[in-house]
């Protein structure tokens, strides 16, 4: 005899299934992908491991290392400078586009388009195009500066304009991402707050800091923390521009892990620096989690 | 005209001392395997193997005709694979951590040993006679082996000497280059001939150095003209801590500071001399005999281009180029492996590979032998007698399991130290010293 308890107990049988089909991919590649290689270097991590061969139990000690590690303390340096300096100049830029953008204009669809297309390139591929323009020796940028009689710039050779070729490509990298997360919180904006403040005589400025800004607070916010965590990831376009030369000076968290676990075999060490970029990353997270959370419950 | 004397080469190569005894006149020196040994080398084979490789369009274009001409002599398939140079340790590692290496890798005499201590190549003993390893110079054979057995065989060396551009020298006024090895220019001399090439405002850097990532050991070309060393006889001191060394260093960074070196060719990134010098933006760099083929192809008619010797000090020094090849611990098809690797250095095929690639061989049947080069033969001579100053101690470091870590250590603390005005020789010479003691240390 079916009774209700059979019903219930069948029908959330059922559900859960469900639920376990529906999430399973899911579950698999984030298994696969993330989680067990996330085990994996916090495994690593505590041994001395060249990538093949055998695997050394060490510890603690490459922790210790890091913290005794030169090298180590300037690439945190440059990645905090490199954060910065890169994340307001890609929020405002970003910002402006969108502000620019955002109003009827010709050619606005294709102008929008333009400024994301370097977010589909690949950074491998923007950071080739960009080492030919930077090149100091054969490079049009140098070759444009010469050309209006300005001296020209070792883009490679001295580490401060390495640093700011990084700087420049990385943004334009980001800007088309930036822009078209605040345009979609532009558009979220209602039109009667416009047509409120025009009837008010308010001024471009005004309406700007008294009606977008603030209500732009949210988007900047998620902006702001999710460019701090792409930063402290940022490797592709330093890998193939300066390989975190000269000297360390574009020598960033992740670059420094990767040459380490790559071109000294010191794949344990590299596992613990990866360790500690997770460990910074996880904390930024989490600030945007409990923040965001408790606007939402204001 | 060029007085050639490869025998000194073969002292050169053959006194390192790095534990390989030569079998007197035990063989002929065909490098071929005795018949009726386990493994004849000439019954027909099935299956495939992968050859994993960086190189030159000449450099590919050999290896595939000798995997044409193998595979019609025994049957057995090999595909050669091409990585980027830049990219082949790194996926070879991978490949090697994911248990999918190729049967086979092309392989610098300087890596050699770091794979096979970590056990990742195949002992090829079963498919050599004892014999086999006569057919080759004494140090290259030696650094094919680990405690003895051979993990694949020496395939050809290079090494460096000086490229200049005639039309800047002319417009520099500078009319006689050195056409013997005895008459190399002396540092001295060299800085004279930058500074007359400076002066003429030709728009381009005077010279570049060729010590870039992988290559950054060929620094040790000015250490050992000075007559300095890294490691001691039992390649576990490091010796750079001496007035050699710190001549050598000071030596290096003035021609940054002075405006003689392009200041963007440096050490840690990718941007190498012989890419720039077909454009003249660079007048002289140091560059290895491999690249004469892909310069004279970029070059073509734009300007006139010629080789001199590598400057000296205390003496001429050179480095140990060069690769090898290497049978993986994980070959699917080892037998094919072991095979095709002494089919290449037959002979005939390391002649023809030779021959196409403008690299040096390295059988003791072909030092003497004339080669037809296919490009440029004249300026190859200018290597083959460079190749004669490779200092014995440095290709015993050079081949020491430790050397990729010593290699390292140049990359970064080199780099530091040219880009950087206000680093001291000191800190650079106590940065070498730690980098290369920990690398030792790793591989102890």
């Amino acid at each position: 005899m079916v009774t209700l308890r059979t019903v219930r107990s069948t029908g959330a049988r059922t559900e859960r299934m469900a639920g376990l089909i529906l999430a399973g991919p899911a579950l698999l590649v984030f298994t696969v992908f993330m989680f067990v290689p996330l085990m994996l270097t916090f495994w690593y991590s505590l041994h001395r491991y060249r990538g093949f061969g055998t695997m050394q139990w060490l510890g603690a000690q490459n922790f210790v290392e890091i913290f005794h590690d030169n090298t180590f303390w300037r690439a945190l340096i440059n990645t905090v400078l490199f954060t910065a300096v890169s994340v307001p100049l890609g929020v405002v830029l970003g910002l402006g586009g969108a502000l620019l953008l955002n109003r009827a204009m010709p050619g606005r669809t294709l102008f929008r388009a333009l400024f994301y297309v370097p977010v589909v390139i690949s950074g491998v591929a923007s950071g080739v195009i960009f080492l030919r323009l930077f090149d100091p020796l054969i490079g049009l940028i140098n070759q444009l500066l010469g050309s209006v009689g300005l001296p020209t710039v070792d883009w490679q050779g001295n580490g401060k304009a390495a640093l700011v070729s990084i700087i420049v490509v990385t943004t334009w990298q980001g800007v088309g991402f930036g822009m078209v997360v605040y345009l979609a919180g532009l558009q979220g904006i209602p039109r009667e707050l416009y047509e409120v403040a025009a009837l008010d005589g308010a001024t471009g400025w005004q309406r700007f800091r008294l009606i977008i800004w603030p209500l732009l607070g949210p988007t900047t916010f998620f902006l702001v923390v999710y460019s701090i965590i792409v930063s402290f990831q940022v490797f592709d376009v330093v890998y193939v521009m300066t390989r975190g030369g000269p000297g360390t000076s574009t020598t960033f968290l992740v670059q420094y892990a990767y040459d380490q676990g790559f071109n000294q075999r010191r794949q344990g060490y590299a596992a613990a620096i990866g360790v500690i970029i997770y460990l910074i990353v996880l904390l930024f997270t989490i600030a945007q989690w409990r923040l965001s959370r408790r606007r939402d419950a204001a | 005209m060029l007085h050639l004397d490869r025998r000194s080469f073969v002292k050169a190569m053959g006194v390192t001392g790095i534990g390989v005894t030569l079998a007197a006149c035990s063989t002929d020196g065909s490098g071929e395997v005795s018949k009726g040994g386990k493994a004849a080398s000439t019954g027909k084979l099935s299956g495939t193997a992968t050859l994993t490789t960086w190189g030159a369009s000449e450099e590919i274009a050999a290896f595939k005709k000798i995997a044409a001409a193998f595979k019609a002599a025994r049957g057995a398939g090999v595909k050669i694979e091409v990585l980027p140079y830049d990219q082949i340790r790194t996926v070879i590692d991978r490949r090697l951590q994911a248990n999918q290496a190729p049967d086979l890798f092309r392989v610098s005499y300087t890596d050699v040993r770091g794979y096979a201590a970590s056990g990742a190549l195949a002992d090829l003993s079963e498919y050599m006679d004892p014999s086999y390893g006569n057919a080759f110079l004494p140090a290259l054979w030696g650094a094919m082996t680990l405690d003895g057995k051979p993990v694949g065989v020496p395939h050809q060396t290079d090494t460096s000497a000086l490229a200049y551009n005639k039309q800047h020298f002319q417009a520099a006024g500078i009319t006689e280059v050195p056409s013997r090895l005895e008459g190399a220019w002396t540092w001295e001399q060299f800085v004279e001939v930058l500074k007359k090439l400076k002066a003429a405002n030709l728009g381009a850097a005077p010279f570049a150095f060729n010590y870039q990532l992988f290559g950054a050991y060929r620094w040790f070309n000015t250490l050992y003209q000075t007559g300095g060393s890294v490691l001691d006889d039992s390649l576990k001191k490091v010796t750079l801590d001496t007035p050699q060394a710190r001549k050598a260093l000071e030596f290096t960074k003035s021609l940054y500071t002075q405006g003689l070196h392009a200041p963007s060719v440096l050490v840690k990134r990718p941007t190498y001399p012989d890419d720039i010098f077909p454009t003249q933006k660079i007048s002289m760099i140091q560059t290895g005999d491999f690249l004469i083929p892909s310069l004279e192809a970029a070059i073509k008619n734009k300007f006139e281009w010629g080789v001199t010797y590598l400057m000296r000090d205390t003496g001429a020094a050179t480095d140990l180029g060069g690769n090898g090849v290497v049978v993986t611990q994980q070959a699917k098809n080892k037998e094919v492996a072991a095979e095709f690797a002494k089919f290449l250095v037959t002979k005939e095929n390391m002649t023809m590979f030779c021959e196409q690639t403008g690299e040096l061989p390295v059988r003791k049947d072909l030092v003497n032998a004339k080669l037809n080069y296919a490009v440029r033969p004249e300026l190859m001579a200018v290597f083959q007698k460079q190749a004669t100053t490779m200092p014995s101690a440095l290709v015993k470091v050079s081949t020491a399991p430790a050397f990729p870590g010593i290699n390292q250590a140049l990359v970064d603390n080199m780099d530091q130290y040219l880009s950087n005005a206000s680093s001291t020789t000191d800190s650079v010479i106590q940065g070498l010293t730690a980098s290369i003691e920990k690398a030792l240390k790793a591989q102890a």
